[in-house]
């Protein structure tokens, strides 16, 4: 394979677009957490994220940096917008914040999160929220536990693409089942993004090399002793786990990344 | 006219850590203002210098997006509760 056909050979190439915007870097970084504006800047920068992820907290129960400072400091115009509703902990919740980051700042390509007590998603419910905001016109990226069921119903719903938890979330445990997460990249036809759980390069690679389409980390960033250190790793993770990836692995390690290469 | 105001986690160093103010005002530009007289800076974060209501931060009354009426010119009356909803940085 020439150079050229390296660089273009699917670490570079579009693989998702959501409302017309084109996504390369399958890094995705989540900024909460994050007690300064600056930082939250200098992480996107070092990750290559073209994403910025943005919400309201209707329950008024989480402390998050203000897009007022932020937006003194980062040029928001140049990311992609996209809300979350991962502070919810009902459908309802969910919903009531989809609509406002939607009436309030034109927001329409929603992160649906609904978790449950535990802060795990609620699959059943998050299904019944992503049919909603479907038929409202939203393109939706639902992050759910590995299960296949579950995963085909979210991609019938014409989700834009799926979030699997590979951990708890924060848990900075990796991914212990792989199979499972294996399961689901082999079983849908959409791209699968892994999320929680990915607590340094190594998972991240690992995700990547079993056919994840991208990972969404947040955690692994804020609570590394150096963030812009780990946002650099991980970037390299990512291509490093795409690459080995295409390029088909000899025998030997298939239960590390669920299966069958 | 009394209001209660529902006050965001991220201010809530503002109130010594209540999430829930009486203030006093006819408009919403009069609450903040009087709310700012006893919980020092909280106007600022919601306001801009020129007076216009910050572009990343709503206000409702009773649940009612003030955008959607005569933005800090809104009337509030007696009981009328305000809720201050910043959009914030997400993971």
């Amino acid at each position: 394979m020439s150079v050229t056909a390296l660089e273009s050979s699917g670490v570079q190439e579009p693989w998702l677009n959501l409302g017309g915007y084109e996504l390369t870097s399958r890094l995705l970084v989540g900024i909460e957490q994050y007690t300064s504006p600056s930082l939250v800047r200098q992480v996107l920068e070092a990750s290559g994220s073209q994403i910025f992820i943005t919400t309201v907290d209707p329950d008024n129960n989480r402390p998050s940096l203000l897009l007022s400072d932020l937006e003194d400091e980062l040029p928001l115009e140049r990311y992609l917008w996209i809300g979350t509703t991962s502070f919810a902990r009902s459908g309802a919740s969910a919903l009531h914040t989809a609509h406002i980051l939607r009436d309030s700042y034109g927001i329409d390509i929603l992160k649906l999160d609904v978790r449950d007590d535990g802060n795990r998603p609620d699959n059943k419910t998050t299904i019944e929220i992503a049919e909603v905001l479907r038929a409202e016109g939203y393109s939706v990226l639902p992050f759910i536990l590995p299960d296949l069921d579950d995963a085909r119903a979210l991609q019938d719903l014409g989700c834009s693409a799926l979030r699997i938890m590979a951990a708890p979330v924060a848990s900075g445990r990796g991914i212990p089942e792989p199979r499972r997460i294996r399961e689901i990249i082999d079983g849908v036809d959409l791209p699968v993004i892994v999320e929680g759980g990915l607590g340094t390069a190594r998972h991240v690679t690992l995700a990547m090399e079993m056919g994840a389409a991208g990972v969404l980390v947040n955690t692994a960033l804020v609570d590394a002793k150096e963030p812009l250190l780990m946002a650099a790793a991980m970037r390299a993770a990512v291509e490093a786990g795409r690459l080995a990836h295409l390029a088909v692995a000899m025998p030997g390690d298939e239960d590390s990344v669920g299966g069958d290469r | 006219m009394e209001v209660l105001v529902e006050i965001p986690t991220v201010f809530l160093s503002h109130t010594n850590g209540s999430k829930r103010v009486t203030a006093y005002g006819g408009t919403v530009a009069e609450v903040l203002a009087d709310l700012d007289s006893r919980h020092r800076g909280i106007r600022s974060r919601v306001v801009n210098a020129d007076g216009t209501l910050k572009r990343f931060v709503n206000v409702y009354v009773n649940e009612k997006d003030v955008r959607a009426a005569d933005s800090l010119d809104t009337q509030v009356a007696d009981g009328d509760s305000i809720l201050i909803l910043p959009a914030v940085a997400g993971g």
